[in-house]
């Protein structure tokens, strides 16, 4: 069974969380070119190697940042955005 | 203005077969019995100032983040963040209601929240087995009186391990829309184990 360490809960089974996506900075509107703002919504990096992650913990409601290998599929470190770290 | 009605949300479901007679119950909570407690009201308080207001109204307000206490009048009190607890009566009386009405609102920031968990008992020796079927989470590792949020047959649930009637039971809080699926699906395993439902009122 995969473990996932939750910053709030400790190690968890995989099947107490979803996948939210990997960690983008969203470009301001108004201030890019429309081929940027389409990269940014249309497009995604798959390129292999240690790429930040939204999980959300479903049973308590927890969002927090995983660094995963997605090459290897490991978890790195989990943390909540802006706060505490946990050893994965 | 019509009166309003509390009910569990498997009133129906257990109106539509009779309780099992004490002598059974008694014979399932040798295995694992399955009691509905959904009634036992509750009562949610958070804010930045919620952890000293109660501090004022009972002695004992957990310190620890997921840690829980008794209350005196029965009942219990479960710390879910740094600023939010769940409060849970021990009986059918008014007491919670009473509290909120107590509640000092947004001056010194405390704020009521609405909890209409369903609400089950697992009971019995064979209970953390009927656990370890339906959970990825492994509560033999897991101190009693520790809070639990986790997923047990899929659903999201907040689970409380308690030592009930001299064995290792559990207290569990979950989405009241769930509550037929997860009733019917846990008494089919108890079922299995031996157990089956039991009535509240047996567990006395």
């Amino acid at each position: 069974m995969k473990i996932i360490h939750c910053p709030i809960n400790g190690p968890r089974p995989l099947q107490e969380f979803h996948f939210g996506g990997q960690v983008r900075e969203m470009p301001v509107g108004s201030q890019v070119s429309d081929a940027e703002w389409a990269d940014y919504v249309f497009n995604r990096s798959g390129e292999p190697g240690i790429q930040r992650e939204w999980w959300y913990h479903t049973a308590s409601g927890t969002w927090f940042i995983a660094e995963r290998d997605c090459q290897s599929d490991e978890f790195i470190r989990t943390y909540l955005y802006g706060g505490r770290e946990s050893d994965a | 203005m019509p009166e309003t009605i509390r009910q569990s949300p498997l009133h129906d479901r257990l109106n539509s077969e009779p309780l099992p007679a004490a002598d059974l119950s008694a014979a399932r909570l040798g295995a694992v019995g399955i009691c509905d407690v959904s009634l036992l009201p509750k009562l949610g308080v958070k804010g930045t100032g919620a952890a000293g207001w109660l501090a004022e109204q009972w002695l004992k307000v957990p310190e620890e983040v997921y840690a829980s206490a008794p209350l005196e009048a029965g009942g219990l009190i479960v710390r879910l963040g740094a600023d939010e607890f769940l409060i849970e009566a021990g009986s059918l009386d008014e007491s919670l209601a009473a509290l909120r009405e107590r509640m000092p609102g947004d001056a010194l920031h405390v704020a009521p929240v609405a909890r209409e968990d369903a609400g089950l008992l697992l009971v019995g020796p064979r209970a953390t087995e009927m656990l370890l079927q339906t959970c990825g989470y492994e509560f033999a590792k897991s101190p009693d009186q520790r809070f639990v949020y986790t997923r047990i047959a899929g659903v999201s649930c907040g689970v409380l391990p308690q030592q009930i009637l001299g064995n290792r039971g559990y207290r569990i809080w979950f989405d009241p829309s769930y509550a037929l699926y997860l009733w019917e699906t846990l008494v089919e395993i108890a079922t299995e184990l031996g157990g089956g439902m039991v009535d509240a009122a047996g567990m006395q």
